[in-house]
């Protein structure tokens, strides 16, 4: 019988559960090539997974699939060791709550006509979680949490920058305590000093929350900073995955090789 | 013996937006030159000038957007970008390519009447030659059956091969100056490769002079030999690639190269330079743009504006700290 208990993850969780595993995960549209193929990976608890790939690698049809958006044709996905295919209603509430998301743009990921404190509290009145008092401290912590002056809780997204913005939108993300959360290129559309203030923000709370991230990005140089391991998709295919240093100083695949060649014109110049 | 005319020379430069008389200056005190086959970086961030800079040379700024000082020169011959005689010179001696191929291209256009409009602008070929002159230019630019590509539309053609066409349209008459404002951007990281390796060669081969606009340093270290740091619309240093980045002087830059993550090595955590740039800067106010974000700032830094000065061999700079202060020290 799935339980619903085991999405919960976090402390109370079977530590040999990982945070994700996907196997033999395949997503098609109709008669068309298969969107993935196969696709297996393992994100263990409290460690991130970078997942790299390009335009149409099927990479985030694969972080949408995780959170139950997107419906394989086969394969399995497993999250905290329960099957998210086989959860009763009360599993699949579960699993909205502890799986969150961020997405690249912060500029549409936020609603225009609600203030940051009640974006931020959203989650928590949808999953009915504390009562008025306590949502309203709760989102004074996420916003000291991640880096916001508690004064901004009463502006709107349009009066924020963009680095304010993707803080909002992580601290929304966190409100309802997740223990996965998938970052999907959440710092490609920010001017590279503030990027910089997100990744550190990143790691800084994947380490003290203990979350296991899976990090979606086209850009290895980030990828080498967040990531235990990473995984190299392309066209809907993994073709490497591997601890970090071995997947960037000993590339198997062409493919990675030429991910890493052009991640140069990203990354930090030589003299630095 | 007298060295060539620079390609592109800018003195003084000076943007400003809003109503005459009332404008904000966005772009302020910018002089750069790049010789004939020279290839010159312009880095900067959001609200840096970068683009406002380009279009102001390319005398393609927008509505609202007008030059209020300095002189730009191409080949050591002054001209006017706003004014009529413009018209001759862009698309002949200065060709221009964008961010976004998708935009730049008529949609309802195919690929082919594009490149032969182009070719018959500034010369008189034959309908029949500019086609067969067209289907060689997207040869050059390595497009595979360029004879039957000529009759695809511009939503047939994947980002990369917009951009390829886009380039191969930019160089028809062998520009003296090409100007690349971010033109890899909007393209997979693979391609961003492909794209800007053809740029290097084709300049290489035409003996054109490239002004490449970016905000990735690892771009300038790669494809440029001399680099302009912006923010805030003014200059913070100036000078060859291999000493600004490898010696970084000004503060900026420093932050700047530290904020990015390596790709050959770990590190623990990155320097972020505080804030944000800010979007819509006050190029001429007094003091240093970068002044609210530098953790060197001093009290002058906020009201004089500092001089550009050297700092170096062939690099410049923008700062009050570079000089000896009265309390010693100094950054360099």
């Amino acid at each position: 019988m799935p339980s619903s208990g085991a999405v919960t993850g976090g402390r109370g969780a079977l530590v040999t559960a990982p945070a994700l595993a996907v196997e033999g995960l395949t997503v098609g549209y109709g008669r068309a090539a298969p969107v993935l193929q196969s696709v297996t990976l393992t994100l263990p608890q409290g460690e991130t997974l970078g997942l790299v790939g390009e335009s149409g690698s099927g990479k985030t049809t694969l972080a949408r699939a995780v959170v139950g958006l997107v419906a394989p044709t086969a394969g399995s996905i497993r999250v905290f060791g329960a099957d998210i295919a086989a959860l009763d209603r009360a599993g699949r509430a579960l699993l909205r709550r502890r799986v969150q998301m961020v997405f690249q743009d912060p500029y549409t990921s936020l609603d225009p006509t609600m203030t940051v404190g009640e974006a931020v509290a959203e989650p928590l009145v949808v999953h009915g979680l504390g009562g008025r008092a306590e949502r309203a401290a709760w989102v004074d912590e996420l916003m000291r949490l991640v880096g916001l002056d508690a004064s901004i809780a009463a502006r709107f997204p349009a009066e924020l920058s963009g680095g304010q913005r993707q803080r909002v939108a992580i601290a929304r993300a966190l409100a309802p305590a997740p223990a996965l959360v998938i970052c999907d290129e959440p710092v490609s559309a920010l001017d590279v000093s503030v990027q910089a203030q997100i990744l550190n923000l990143l790691k800084r709370l994947q380490r003290e929350l203990g979350l296991s991230l899976l990090f979606v990005s086209h850009d290895l140089s980030v990828v080498r900073f967040l990531a235990q391991r990473i995984a190299v998709i392309e066209g809907g295919r993994i073709v490497e995955d591997g601890p970090r240093v071995a997947v960037l100083d000993r590339p198997q695949h062409p493919y990675t090789r030429a991910l890493i060649e052009a991640a140069r014109l990203r990354a930090r110049p030589a003299g630095g | 013996m007298t060295a060539p005319a620079p390609a592109l020379s800018v003195e003084g430069l000076r943007v400003a937006v809003g109503p005459p008389g009332r404008g904000r200056a966005v772009v302020g005190d910018v002089a750069f030159a790049i010789p004939p086959g020279g290839r010159l970086a312009i880095v900067g961030e959001s609200g840096s000038g970068k683009s406002m800079t380009a279009l102001a040379v390319a005398g393609l700024l927008p509505r609202g957007a007008r030059q209020t000082a300095g002189q730009i020169a191409l080949g050591g011959r002054i001209v006017d970008p706003a004014g009529p005689g413009m018209a001759r010179i862009r698309g002949r001696e200065i060709a221009m390519i964008f961010q976004d191929p998708m935009s730049a291209l008529n949609p309802v256009m195919t690929v082919g009447a594009q490149l032969v409009e182009a070719i018959r602008a500034h010369s008189a070929m034959s309908p029949r030659a500019a086609r067969a002159r067209a289907a060689e230019m997207l040869a050059a630019v390595q497009i595979p059956r360029p004879a039957e590509r000529l009759d695809a539309w511009p939503h047939e053609f994947s980002g990369g091969m917009r951009q390829r066409v886009m380039i191969a349209m930019a160089l028809t008459h062998r520009p003296k100056l090409l100007i690349a404002d971010e033109p890899t951007t909007a393209l997979d990281v693979t391609t961003q490769l492909q794209i800007l390796r053809l740029i290097d060669g084709l300049c290489r081969e035409e003996g054109s002079a490239l002004m490449l606009i970016t905000h990735d340093l690892g771009i300038v270290e790669g494809f440029c030999d001399s680099v302009v740091v912006l923010y805030g619309g003014r200059m913070m240093e100036a000078g060859p690639v291999a000493a600004v980045l490898g010696r970084p002087r000004h503060p900026y830059t420093r932050g700047l190269m530290a904020t990015i993550p390596p790709l050959d090595r770990d590190v623990d955590w990155l320097d972020p330079i505080p804030g944000e740039p800010v979007a819509t800067p006050a190029a001429d106010a007094p003091g240093c743009p970068f002044a609210p974000r530098c953790g060197l700032a001093e009290a002058r830094c906020r009201t004089v504006t500092p001089a550009w000065r050297p700092a170096g061999s062939k690099v410049a700079a923008s700062c009050h700290l570079l000089a000896p202060s009265p309390a010693g020290g100094g950054l360099s």
